[in-house]
């Protein structure tokens, strides 16, 4: 499984270096919201995966943290998708001003 | 103890309190200047009733444990400089208040020259080799700031970052130097290297370390070859040559030297390095003088001089060498200092510098200027009593110890040095071509040029008593003999034979120099260091000028691809890319929704990979992105998959309105095979990377702490959430700050006054009208909940802004008027800054309760956990939501009303 995963988020960062690479400013764009995702993706997989463990912790019962997923590669990835999402937003602002002239 | 503490900071605390009260400043400099000086020789005063007591002081506050103390040493040594310092430094604020009294940046100069202060004061105090760098480097950038302070002449600026980046390329050899010291020595304190009973033993890493910090010192003092910068930091203001380039910053490099030497001068490249390097810049400095007519210039070829002697004498490590650098070091300054500011009386008074238009100066009514000029001259000149002399004879005594060959070329050398006293002062005593006078000069300015040698001429009345309680034991701490004294006369002893010879020898050499002084110098002792390091830089910018052109060509895709190629080849060569892990392919249940998630995501990439048409572009995003937060999902990520959603929605909102305005697509295209190439080759190298990362194994991992204490001690069940405000809130803290100049940076970038963009006419069908209102006015108590539930369930501060964003932008789309774009501009700017204020007032809330920055503090009620770590995430919210808007504020429906 993890070789599928590994492949994918592979065929992620290609399909964006492919469309970064096109030509255009847009294309540079889009390619960038791409290998931005792929990134984001890379550190959640390297982490480990692991399927319906939520790190969310029962109240009351004593916790053995192997039966949970990793939280701390998920911290840092939600921060990511927020401040990739402002590098974005900043990024189209520039591209505006580029097309207005 | 503390006390320390706070008379470092002096400076500091009136520079703020300058910076705050400029109009004051502006309004009445002169008592301000009067009050700055007060404030100095009061610190200068505590110093001196404090040396005689004969302890020491320290103070030491952990920094960053194990790397870096902030500790303070105080012994009479350092004392004594310190006195030097504040001393000199009070009579400075007062010149320069005056000098400066009509200039609108006085407040600028003023609270530079305080921080450059307590910079040098914290050299000299610091007891960690780290701490001293760091208020190194800290003289060395405030120092370029008040060379360059007439920074609308492209001169100043030019002299002042020569003069920065000479310094800051010592001070990185010397931080490098620092590092091998400490590594040596098991640890980076000051007094532990200085009280080794054994000398380190030598060895490579010490011997380049020795190297390194003799490179620092050097670069500082401006010794050969790093003289060249010195004489052209001439450019600055009198005030600043006067404090930094006679009386402190220069000194700051040989007295590292001179406090490293009892430790590291019986290293073989010790001596000779620096013996040679002060040896020949005095040389040079003479020679350099040799033909100058402007007062300043011979007065920095005089500091050079000295400066070389000194370097010499802590190059020379001796007892009786050290002992010399104390009482030269002491009365160097004490006569450079009002030569300087007298040099700038006189160009006030006469209108001119140069010394061929200035015959006759002192001439006339006796003044606080002619005064000053004497004093210090004859000081210079090594007239007994004055301290000058006692400098020059205990140098000279000093080398005749070590070698007799050598006392006699510093004498010779000296003999250079005493004719430039006597080339300023002829000119200024002669009967011929008398100036004349064209303005006065302000009385606090001839007072502060008298005060430092009034101080000589206290020090030389009071020469016992000074002897025993001050200048004694400050040569004794640096490690000259126990009991250390300075004795006027010792008989007829070598040095003060060579001493006599050399004034009698400086009388011909300034009447060589005089008569010769038209004549161009032989073009051996042309200035070429300093055309070396002009060619140097040149040299340095069109090299890199040429790479750039060479590399990116005019063409932006291909910049992208070679930053793309070289961080992939790195990559690939630093994972070691020739060895392939284990690959297993095991299929468990819950690779089943894998096997549906896969095959789609691949189509909607490679959708998006090529798609041309606007619609085609923004399904194919859209999917991409929805498949990415179900891959979340599937994974145990539900924070992710709901902030993926959200940011997903809100670019895709604005990608769309930027694609409707775009007519024409793009019609450029890139050949498709080295495309490919690089795609594939980017994605084999990212799969291996995840492969990798996949293999290691940390025992135990970090998140066993974070699962195990987030529910008692943070009481929060979503353990994400409490990583994100309570465990690590100082990174989320650094992220906000992130977005806030994102938000700033597109507000400049897209400026106020711009067009706003139309939107494609939607708010037609009654549907979007009516349903989009209603569900823009239920998203906001939505996300009031989910921002409540997130510390014990997925949501919290980052998701439920982004939720409220939507709402806006739903506002947009219908119209509504509260997104009116000049309120969405109030609203965002007074959101982040708010929601940043509200995160930083919550990280030091525990600091009132004696806890450390960002302790959460929790007020419980029965089930009810409240506490700081819920403000901090309300912070986050709010400066989300200020960032989203301060985007979505540029497009909008309707055309504005006029």
């Amino acid at each position: 499984m993890e070789l599928i995963v590994a492949l994918l988020v592979g065929f992620f960062a290609g399909a964006g270096i492919y469309r970064l690479l096109s030509g255009g400013k847009m294309d540079i764009f889009i390619g960038l919201i791409l290998l931005g995702q792929a990134a984001n993706l890379t550190i959640f997989v390297g982490g480990g995966l692991r399927h319906n463990a939520p790190a969310l912790l029962p109240k009351g019962e004593t916790i053995n943290p192997t039966d949970f997923s990793d939280p701390v590669p998920q911290a840092l990835v939600l921060t990511a998708i927020v401040i990739g999402f402002g590098i974005l937003a900043f990024l189209l602002t520039l591209l505006l001003r580029t097309e207005d002239k | 103890m503390d006390s320390l503490f706070w008379l470092l900071s002096l400076p500091l605390g009136l520079s703020v309190l300058v910076a705050l009260g400029r109009p004051v400043v502006r309004r009445f400099p002169i008592p301000v200047g009067l009050f700055l000086a007060l404030s100095f020789w009061l610190g200068a005063v505590l110093l001196l009733i404090w040396i005689p007591t004969g302890t020491t002081k320290a103070f030491s506050a952990p920094w960053v444990p194990e790397l870096v103390n902030f500790s303070l040493r105080l012994d009479a040594f350092n004392a004594w400089f310190g006195v030097l310092i504040l001393g000199i430094g009070g009579c400075i604020m007062l010149y320069a208040a005056t000098y400066f009294a009509n200039e609108k940046r006085l407040p600028f100069l003023l609270s530079t020259l305080l921080v450059f202060s307590t910079a040098m004061l914290g050299v000299i105090w610091a007891d960690d080799l780290f701490l001293l760098f760091l208020f190194w480097e800290g003289t060395s950038i405030s120092s370029f700031l008040l060379v360059g302070f007439s920074h609308h002449q492209e001169e100043a600026r030019a002299k002042a970052s020569q003069a920065l980046i000479v310094t800051l390329l010592g001070g990185a050899g010397m931080l490098a130097g620092f590092l091998l010291l400490s590594q040596s020595l098991g640890t980076s304190s000051l007094t532990a290297l200085l009280s080794l009973t054994d000398p380190l033993p030598s060895s490579p890493t010490l011997t380049a370390a020795i190297l390194l910090i003799i490179l620092g010192a050097l670069t500082k003092s401006a010794q050969f070859p790093f003289h060249f910068w010195l004489p052209n930091a001439m450019a600055g203001p009198t005030p600043v040559s006067a404090f930094l380039h006679s009386a402190t910053m220069v000194k700051a490099g040989v007295f590292l030297l001179a406090t490293l030497a009892p430790a590291l001068s019986q290293h073989p490249v010790w001596t000779p390095i620096l013996a040679s390097s002060g040896f020949l810049t005095v040389l040079i400095a003479v020679l350099r003088a040799a033909r100058e007519q402007d007062l300043k210039q011979i007065l920095a070829s005089t500091t050079l001089a000295a400066l070389g002697f000194l370097t010499l004498l802590a190059g020379l490590g001796t007892q009786a060498a050290l002992l010399g650098f104390v009482i030269f070091l002491t009365s160097h300054a004490l006569y450079k200092a009002p030569l300087f500011l007298s040099a700038g009386n006189l160009e006030k008074r006469f209108g001119t510098r140069n010394l061929n238009q200035l015959h006759g100066a002192l001439r006339g009514r006796p003044s606080l200027t002619s005064l000053a000029v004497l004093v210090s001259t004859f000081s210079l000149l090594g007239f007994a009593p004055l301290p000058g002399f006692l400098g020059k004879e205990y140098l000279l005594k000093a080398t005749w110890a070590y070698s007799p060959v050598l006392a006699i070329l510093v004498g010779l050398a000296a003999a250079g040095t005493l004719a430039l006293g006597l080339r300023i002062l002829i000119p200024l005593l002669s009967k011929t071509d008398p100036a004349s006078p064209k303005k006065a000069v302000p009385l606090p300015m001839g007072l502060s040029a008298l005060l430092p040698a009034l101080g000589a001429l206290a020090l030389t009345i009071s020469l016992p008593a000074a002897n025993h309680q001050f200048l004694g034991p400050a040569a004794e701490a640096l490690g000259a003999a126990l009991e250390a004294s300075y004795k006027l006369w010792h008989g007829w002893t070598p040095a003060l034979i060579i001493g006599l010879s050399a004034l009698a020898l400086s009388f011909g050499i300034a009447k060589v120099m005089r008569l010769r002084s038209d004549q161009p110098l032989p073009s051996l002792f042309a200035p070429r260091l300093d055309q070396g390091y002009d060619q140097g830089i040149k040299s340095l910018l069109i090299g890199s000028k040429k790479i750039a052109n060479y590399l990116t060509s005019g063409s932006l895709v291909w910049h992208l691809a070679i930053m793309l190629l070289g961080i992939g080849l790195l990559t690939a060569f630093s994972l070691n890319v020739f060895s392939i892990p284990a690959l297993e392919l095991t299929l468990t249940e819950h690779s089943y929704g894998l096997l549906v998630l896969v095959p789609v995501l691949i189509l909607s990439l490679r959708a998006a990979a090529v798609a041309r048409e606007t619609t085609a572009i923004l399904v194919s995003l859209g999917f991409v992105g929805l498949l990415v937060a179900i891959f979340f999902l599937w994974f145990s990520a539900p924070d992710l998959a709901l902030t993926q959603l959200l940011a997903e929605t809100l670019l895709l909102f604005l990608v769309a309105v930027v694609l409707h305005k775009r007519n024409d697509p793009d019609k450029v295209r890139n050949p498709v095979a080295p495309r490919l190439i690089m795609a594939v080759g980017g994605g084999a190298v990212v799969s291996f990377l995840i492969l990798k990362a996949m293999l290691v194994e940390w025992d135990p991992p970090v998140s066993t702490f974070h699962l195990t204490k987030s529910l008692p001690e943070a009481y929060g069940a979503n353990a994400v959430n409490v990583i994100l405000v309570d465990f690590r809130a100082l990174d989320t803290f650094g992220e906000i700050l992130v977005l806030g100049i994102a938000a700033l940076a597109a507000t400049s970038a897209l400026g106020a006054a711009r067009p706003r963009h139309r939107l494609p006419g939607t708010n037609s069908t009654p549907w979007l009208k009516g349903g989009g209102t209603v569900i823009c006015w239920l998203l906001i108590p939505v996300a009031g909940w989910i921002f409540w539930r997130g510390h014990n369930a997925p949501g919290g501060g980052f998701i439920s802004a982004l939720v409220a964003a939507l709402a806006f932008g739903l506002a947009l789309l219908n119209g509504l008027s509260i997104s009116h774009p000049s309120l969405l501009r109030r609203l965002s700017f007074r959101l982040i800054s708010g929601g940043l204020l509200v995160a930083f007032l919550s990280a030091l809330s525990p600091l009132l309760v004696s806890q450390p920055f960002f302790k959460g503090l929790w007020y419980h009620r029965g089930d009810l956990h409240l506490g700081t770590p819920l403000i901090f995430d309300l912070g986050v919210f709010l400066t989300v939501l200020g960032f989203t808007l301060a985007f979505l504020r540029h497009f909008h429906p309707r055309p504005l009303p006029s």
